[in-house]
């Protein structure tokens, strides 16, 4: 037994040094490459002349979540649409949906996937700036563009490989103090949430009210992921000595509604300024178009009075029959806005693999998408213009109210 | 004891440790190394939650007590890993301590508290704890860097080896698992091990047999917190940026999940629960929007009909196949009958 | 003076609304020893039922109430018969628990998938609030007030003065004597679930107008947790007391931190298990009694 139990130990021993030698030659090639390299890199620099598929990859939300289904949809749209059309430089497009679950962990595991689908060409990412900055140095190992959702400064800053169709924070952070300034509010209270987009905001609002005379009476942030119940949050906000308006960054789910809703109830006399999540129709029709009259701000997204693009774009959609929703938002044509802005390159370009789409992207200038004309800027976005904007009542919609856009402010970069 | 008996056990333990560390060599040559790097991480992600579920394994499976706590000792680990790495400039392995050290503080601290109550309050006490561990991580952010969390952790280097891809950890993680399920077993044939599972079974009776149960339970709370350390600072190392929202309370039911799935008495039922939970998005992919109403019934099904997981079902078939085979019937106890 | 005050009112109207959910769920603690961590996601369908009846289909609300009541009915006999009866003669009693982890996310998932995606409002009973002074009280309040105090005092006519609520009572303290005694066990579970089920799905209709129709409403449930430990273990007064100081407690936790609302509502349930572990009307008895 023991002599037995001696031989078979030798021999595991002797195999164990074996697979060791063999796997200790692989660590000196792996240590080498970086991580989140492919074998999909080599490939496709050798072939960069010869052509393939626009390999388009979105692994931004989960799939069971409203983004996530019209995103989805709206990806089958745009494939028959190009295809349809004739393709790009020659060849089709291609659109792969990834499930990027709810939280950090899940978005990375998505997107390596997508990261290392094979030939692809461009990614669409995601709407939460951290996961994005905790996936930067996967993204600039394997050099593919990717259009994120977000609008961070500081995605950019980590990244080369980082674009955004909108534009960033420090942009319309302006923007919103300059409403409040126009509209008599010389000390407002900030009520943003506890990002790290809503706490650049509100310092950006702030150096901008400082510099231009006015103050910034208290910034107050809230979770909007673990708060039940936004009254204490408002109650405070009215409350603080002194102050004359409201510079609210809210989503446009429970607690945009919730804040503006219970403001209405409160009978809130001040400007209310509000970034460009709750200037959609959703939201009116969601909140109730009687808590959103008189909300002033911007919004990414024109009326069709102002941009016939976005009628078009409406109508055209509504009518597919791949696109099962009622209503078009905001994040429909942001999405869509990307998607052509990544055709627009390859065009550009002449070649559907990802170097030709990194250089085609920063050649844009003055395409015109849906939401505005976009051109590449060094901080990695697009827009040229936003809008100012309003909710006003309209006893012609159904709704009760409508968003009112004026002229298109040409962003600062 | 004899020696040869205690040699003979020690013998069969090389020899066993042996052809685990080859077979994993084995496995890392042939399939690690041409599997695709989004698996690779898949895996070893896996392999980091199942330091956190080895402690809860010890907790719930030995000890009878359901710990919810495990996420927020990883990721008090895993901040302060990368804050003294990061902001107070430690090399690596300094850092990895002091997070280790930070979570053993917390367990010995929040056990001394809870461990007097009933399992109820424990359990409800040490999900507290993750609601306020989610919410100091998001915000606090001198310590952890706000909602951006920290980033540029360092990048692990052993034995002159450098560990900067995904790849390369397999082997290292895989080792690590295999030496806790080590432990594990050795702790569960100890008398510290017998007395917890006594403590488990009837409190009042292990107290008149002399157990003192506070100090077994606490014990207990303290080792799985060690276990959820080393995890939480090797996750720290191994994605490079730590943020909040690693760290919520789905990831702790997904780590209860896990536990369940593999069998709450084994630990290495819980290994492959871990693996086999982490890869569900891969398998149901073409689920697509229903895959989450599939997870929650899977777990309702397996809850029903495999309450002792995959370890338990298959011990049950083997022992069915064994009665089958032999034709005696084996002298059974009342527990391993059911 | 005046923000104290409306942050007192402010927190117990939340506060019913955590008293609620814990009052379901110390009831089925006792009738079937459960922990139910699906206790946030039955509220939220009883908000996304609102919808779906009033909002969506448009039904007369006499007829949308009975339909949600036979709803909730049915979807508490089939989370009896998931969450409850497979599991009477298991081993291990974390299994029931985890069973109810899985009930909850598939009830949510089906939630989104069959009615709605986006978060949606639903109108009050009675819209508009009432003003005195610099305070207001939306109507909606009065009415989840009202129906909190039916509930208790329907609960307490039912578990003490009605035959058979004392069933029910001998049934949750010792199944096999209730057997014994020719009480069917079985039936009287069942109902105790629909009864939990229909006052939690009510009490996400009632608050539907003034929280908003979407996921989110599960949150509720870590709350109600919070309030069960604060106001004592096992009793259907210390769920409403606890539930009531749990929403005080976030409601005076915004005078010095917005963001840090759950390390003090939290933080507050530790030092009530560091300093009095049988909460605020607890007794010191070492086991729950049902």
């Amino acid at each position: 037994m023991k002599k037995l139990i001696a031989l078979v130990l030798a021999l595991t021993m002797v195999l164990a040094l074996a697979a060791c030698g063999n796997s200790s030659s692989a660590p000196a090639a792996t240590t080498a490459a970086p991580q989140g390299s492919t074998t999909a890199t080599e490939g496709s620099t050798e072939v960069a002349t010869a052509t393939q598929n626009l390999k388009i990859v979105y692994c931004g939300t989960s799939l069971s979540t409203d983004n996530g289904k019209r995103l989805s949809q709206l990806a089958d749209v745009f494939e028959k649409e190009v295809n349809d059309a004739g393709g790009i430089n020659g060849k089709q497009v291609e659109m792969v949906v990834i499930d990027g679950g709810n939280d950090q962990q899940s978005y990375i595991n998505a997107l390596l996937k997508a990261l290392e689908e094979e030939d692809v060409s461009a990614i669409i990412g995601t709407f939460f700036s951290q996961y994005a900055l905790a996936c930067a140095d996967y993204v600039n190992d394997a050099k593919i563009p990717v259009f994120n959702i977000a609008t961070n400064f500081e995605m950019r800053e980590k990244s080369d490989y980082y674009f955004t169709n909108r534009c960033v924070d420090t942009a319309f952070s302006n923007v919103m103090a300059q409403v409040a300034l126009d509209n008599g509010s010389k000390n407002p209270v900030a009520v943003v949430y506890n990002t790290s987009n809503g706490k650049n905001d509100s310092q950006f609002m702030k150096t901008y009210l400082e510099n231009n005379g006015a103050q910034m009476a208290d910034i107050i942030e809230f979770d909007n992921t673990s708060t039940t119940d936004y009254t204490p949050i408002v109650q405070k906000a009215i409350n603080v000595a002194g102050s004359d308006g409201i510079l609210l960054h809210a989503t446009a789910n429970t607690d945009g509604q919730s804040i503006i809703a219970l403001l209405k109830q409160y009978n809130y006399q001040y400007p209310i300024i509000s970034n460009s999540n709750l200037f959609a129709d959703q939201f009116i029709k969601n909140c109730g178009a009687e808590n959103c009259i008189g909300l002033l701000g911007f919004s990414e997204y024109p009326t069709p009075e102002v941009r016939p693009q976005v009628q078009e774009f409406t109508d055209k959609l509504l009518a597919n029959e791949l696109f099962t929703f009622e209503d078009v938002s905001w994040i429909d044509a942001s999405f869509y806005d990307d998607c052509n802005l990544i055709l627009e390159a390859a065009k550009l370009a002449g070649n559907n693999d990802k170097d030709s789409v990194f250089a085609g992207l920063s050649q844009i200038s003055g395409y015109e998408g849906v939401m505005t004309s976009y051109t590449f800027h060094s901080d990695g976005s697009f827009a040229d213009y936003i809008y100012l904007a309003t909710i006003e009542a309209d006893a012609s919609s159904e709704l009760g109210a409508a968003i009112k856009v004026t002229e298109p402010l040409k962003v600062e970069h | 004891m004899e020696n040869g008996t205690k040699r003979s056990r020690f013998l069969r333990l090389l020899l066993v440790s042996a052809v685990v560390i080859a077979g994993i060599l084995l496995v890392d040559k042939f399939f690690i190394q041409n599997l695709k790097n989004s698996r690779v991480n898949l895996i070893n992600v896996a392999l980091i939650y199942y330091f956190s579920v080895a402690g809860m394994y010890l907790m719930l499976g030995l000890g009878g007590c359901m710990s919810m706590c495990s996420i927020a000792v990883m990721g008090l680990s895993a901040f302060v890993c990368g804050f003294t790495n990061t902001k107070l400039g430690w090399p690596l392995f300094p850092a990895m301590l002091c997070g280790i050290l930070s979570s053993v503080i917390l367990c010995a601290v929040v056990g001394s508290l809870l461990m007097k109550l009933d399992g109820r309050a424990f359990m409800f006490g040490t999900m507290a704890l993750v609601y306020i561990g989610t919410s100091v991580f998001q915000n606090f952010s001198a310590f952890t860097g706000g909602p951006n969390g920290t980033s540029g952790i360092s990048k692990l280097t052993l034995f002159g080896k450098t560990f900067s891809t995904f790849k390369s950890w397999f082997v290292l993680l895989a080792i690590a698992c295999y030496l806790l399920i080590l432990l594990l077993h050795r702790i569960k044939n100890t008398s510290f091990g017998r007395s917890l599972m006594a403590a488990r079974d009837d409190e009042t009776a292990a107290y008149s047999l002399g157990v003192n149960v506070y100090r077994t339970k606490l014990l207990a709370f303290i080792i799985s917190g060690v276990f959820s350390g080393i995890g939480g600072a090797l996750y720290a190392v191994h994605n490079g940026t730590i943020s909040a929202s690693l760290f919520s309370f789905t990831t702790q039911q997904s780590f209860i999940i896990m536990l369940m799935l593999g069998g709450v008495m084994s630990p290495v039922g819980a290994l492959f629960g871990s693996i086999l939970v982490n890869y569900l998005p891969e398998i149901a992919r073409s689920a697509g929007t229903y895959l989450n109403m599939l997870y929650g019934a899977l777990i309702v099904l397996l809850m029903i009909f495999m309450p002792m997981g995959l370890a338990g079902l298959l011990k049950n078939q083997y022992q069915k196949l064994r009665k089958l085979l032999t034709g005696k019937r084996k002298k059974t106890t009342a527990k391993e009958s059911a | 003076m005046i923000l104290f005050l409306q942050q007192t009112v402010t927190g117990i109207c939340v506060g019913l609304a955590y008293a609620m959910i814990a009052m379901g769920l110390i009831l089925l603690l006792r009738a079937a020893g459960v922990m139910n961590f699906a206790q946030g996601n039955l509220m939220a369908l009883g908000a996304y039922f609102a919808y779906l009846f009033l909002g969506k289909l448009h039904l007369n609300p006499a007829i949308a109430v009975i339909l949600a009541i036979l709803s909730l009915i049915a979807v508490g006999i089939v989370f009896c018969c998931v969450c409850f009866f497979p599991f009477k003669r298991t081993k291990w009693p974390q299994a029931m628990l985890i069973c109810t982890i899985g009930a909850g996310t598939v009830i949510s998932e089906c939630c989104l998938c069959f009615i709605t995606t986006e978060t949606k409002s639903v109108d009050p009973i009675v819209a508009g609030s009432l003003h005195l002074g610099s305070f207001i009280i939306p109507y909606q309040y009065f009415f989840i007030f009202g129906v909190t105090a039916l509930m208790m005092v329907g609960l307490w006519l039912l578990f003490d003065k009605a035959y058979c609520g004392r069933v029910m009572s001998a049934a949750a303290q010792n199944k096999y004597a209730a057997d014994l005694l020719g009480i069917p066990t079985n039936l009287t579970t069942m109902l105790t679930f629909c009864i939990v089920v229909l006052m939690v799905g009510t009490a996400g209709w009632l608050l539907a107008p003034v929280y908003r129709v979407s996921n989110s409403l599960s949150i509720f449930q870590a709350r109600a947790f919070a309030a069960l430990i604060i106001g004592g273990f096992g009793s259907l007064p210390g769920a409403i007391v606890g539930g009531i100081a749990v929403g005080l407690i976030e409601s005076y936790s915004t005078y010095f931190t917005t963001t840090y609302k759950d390390v003090v509502v939290f933080g507050a349930l530790l030092l009530v298990l560091a300093v009095r572990p049988q909460g605020i009307l607890g007794s010191k008895v070492k086991k729950d009694k049902a």
